[in-house]
């Protein structure tokens, strides 16, 4: 825990001297926001009957929705992105020559990256709060924070076999991309599973982002208690699982695999 | 497994090969160019403890290879590497806790950020907590000589003190075994002179580490290192101080003037071409030439003075690692040659 926390630590630091573009980053979430409210409210009395078991409001639902892309999009990008970088520069050559274990190398890393995550997220759900005309359940933010968490879990298993295919062919070979696409579609991050056409809404339930969005907003948008969506806990636990265990495999393998083909460091 | 050993590090048989470049398509299919390249070929070094070890060689020649592998992040195919009486195959973690590593790439630095916390970092990483951490970073600072630009970010640092920065990381816990790739690549002439020193009197001397240093400078070998590999094309071709390496690799260089008008008696029996004239200088043309060891240079200038030459000077000259690499690459095939015979 101390040397993932001693990543973590000077990989913030060095993230935060990047001052402008923070701020910047931050005030893009808030204008983001503009847009979607205005379609969200145009798009209300079409989409009201169909959103109706999760949210009442098609704008707190497209901004769940928005929280939970964040967090996927951090999960499932960042790995291939920092070894991809940490390769071309020999950081992390230079990281593993040190007692350093793997695990604590990107839990390190993803501390940062999941830190500002949640900022977003929070200044997304706030300004949520102060526009929408349904109220947001405040009361279960820790329960839905927990849920992204095993989001966050289940999309790391994606990104460690990305950053695992970085590690041996220096490309994560679109599975950022696709998973990231697949997800957006067909895991009701802009509309529920009912609107999906009947011969693809079955592979919803194949997406780890359609129970956590379906708990999410039982929580956040109808107050009600993680018991009424417990086959989908379950089943968001299970995925969080099985990503680790299959993502942490690939990755330990691909690692002792560029300890023999020599491609940890590649110019 | 841990071993009593007198040596820090010993490499039996070590080989490495590199699958070639070419695509995925190309390798599958076993085109032309796509077989795995040699990288290292059965080398074999012990590293005594204490010393200033030199892997001297070209670009290429394997040199940051077998320091990877000193340092675990690279697996040979083949042989048996000891760190500090550890099996670094077996255990490569337990190594990675008696060995520090000081790249050639300054980019692995976190350049955001400041030399103190980059110190810091790797203090961590090695165990280090609290007060003891801080006293370790700032004593590593301060040994490098950047203890007043430690809250400085290293992306404003010259090439130098970033080269100190990596140091002061590797040094930071005090290890037994330093391995330096390349130190003084990107530093000026004193500033190179200045790390040479340092690495000689403080790190080997004072705090008593093991050094190896990969070099392509016999000029940075000669000044520092007790004993050094030549290292061609992935073989080690001779190993023992760089002083006699240069004699039993290269022979022994000597610059011979001797009067004009017997030049090509002079050059005949100095073996050199009989078809080249040298422009006088003071009726004396001054020849380079080669020995095989340099207790024949009496025979030579007797032969020299019999034949009627007059010698106004016969020295020895010291090998230039072009020269050594040269000798040493045209004794490889002669040496092949002779095995397969």
């Amino acid at each position: 825990m101390h040397r993932l926390l001693a990543i973590a630590r000077v990989y913030s630091l060095g993230m935060l001297t990047y001052r402008t573009r923070t701020l910047v980053s931050l005030l893009s979430v808030l204008v983001a926001v503009v847009p979607v409210y205005f379609v969200a409210a145009a798009l209300q009395p079409l989409a009201a009957k169909a959103i109706a078991s999760e949210s009442s409001e098609y704008f707190t639902y497209l901004i769940v929705g928005s929280v939970a892309s964040f967090v996927i999009a951090e999960a499932v990008s960042a790995i291939p992105s920092l070894i991809n970088g940490y390769i071309t520069s020999g950081t992390l050559e230079q990281l593993l020559t040190t007692p350093l274990r793997w695990p604590s190398l990107i839990g390190g890393l993803l501390t940062y990256g999941f830190g500002w995550v949640a900022l977003r997220a929070l200044v997304l759900l706030v300004t949520a709060w102060i526009w929408a005309t349904s109220t947001i359940a405040w009361e279960r933010i820790l329960e839905f924070t927990a849920v992204m968490a095993l989001l966050a879990t289940a999309y790391v298993g994606v990104g460690l076999i990305a950053g695992a295919l970085v590690l041996l062919v220096r490309s994560s070979m679109f599975v950022t991309q696709g998973v990231l696409t697949v997800s957006t579609l067909l895991g009701t991050v802009y509309f529920p599973v009912a609107v999906l056409p009947p011969g693809i809404a079955p592979l919803a339930s194949l997406v780890p982002m359609t129970p956590a969005l379906r708990i999410a907003r039982h929580l956040l948008l109808k107050d009600q208690s993680v018991m009424t969506v417990l086959p989908d806990v379950l089943q968001l636990i299970g995925w969080a699982v099985a990503g680790l265990l299959i993502g942490g495999c690939c990755f330990h393998l691909a690692l002792q695999n560029a300890r023999r083909t020599g491609t940890l460091t590649q110019y | 497994m841990t071993t009593v050993s007198s040596d820090a590090i010993t490499l039996t048989g070590v080989t490495k090969s590199f699958r070639a470049d070419g695509g995925f398509v190309r390798r599958l299919r076993r085109l032309p160019g796509t077989e795995p390249r040699a990288v290292l070929d059965a080398i074999d070094v012990r590293v005594r403890r204490g010393e200033i070890f030199g892997l001297v060689g070209a670009n290429g020649a394997g040199k940051t290879t077998l320091l990877k592998i000193l340092s675990t992040v690279l697996v040979p195919d083949a042989g048996q590497v000891t760190v500090d009486g550890i099996d670094a195959l077996a255990t490569p973690a337990l190594v990675r806790t008696r060995l520090s590593v000081v790249p050639a790439d300054e980019r692995a630095l976190f350049w955001r950020v400041s030399a103190k916390e980059n110190v810091r970092l790797f203090a961590s990483l090695y165990g280090l907590r609290g007060t003891e951490r801080d006293i370790a970073v700032d004593r590593a600072l301060e040994l490098v000589g950047l203890e007043h630009v430690g809250q400085q970010q290293v992306g404003s640092f010259s090439s130098g003190m970033r080269q100190r920065t990596l140091i002061a990381r590797a040094l930071v816990t005090q290890p037994p075994i330093l391995v330096l790739d390349e130190p003084t690549r990107s530093l000026d002439p004193v500033a190179a002179r200045e790390l040479r020193l340092f690495i000689r009197d403080t790190l080997c001397r004072a705090l008593g580490a093991t050094v190896v240093v990969a070099t392509h400078s016999t000029e940075e070998a000669l000044q520092i290192c007790d004993r050094a590999a030549l290292l061609v094309r992935g073989r080690i071709v001779a190993t023992d101080t760089l002083r006699q390496l240069c004699a039993a690799v290269g022979g022994a260089r000597v610059r011979v003037r001797v009067d004009a008008a017997h030049e090509a008696r002079a050059r005949a029996l100095l073996h050199l071409p009989t078809d080249v004239i040298t422009p006088p200088v003071d009726d004396f043309v001054t020849l380079s030439a080669t020995l095989p060891d340099l207790a024949q240079a009496p025979v030579v200038v007797e032969a020299l003075v019999r034949a009627g030459v007059r010698v106004a000077e016969f020295a020895p000259v010291a090998l230039s690692l072009a020269d050594l690499l040269e000798a040493a690459a045209a004794q490889r095939p002669r040496d092949e040659a002779q095995r397969h015979a």
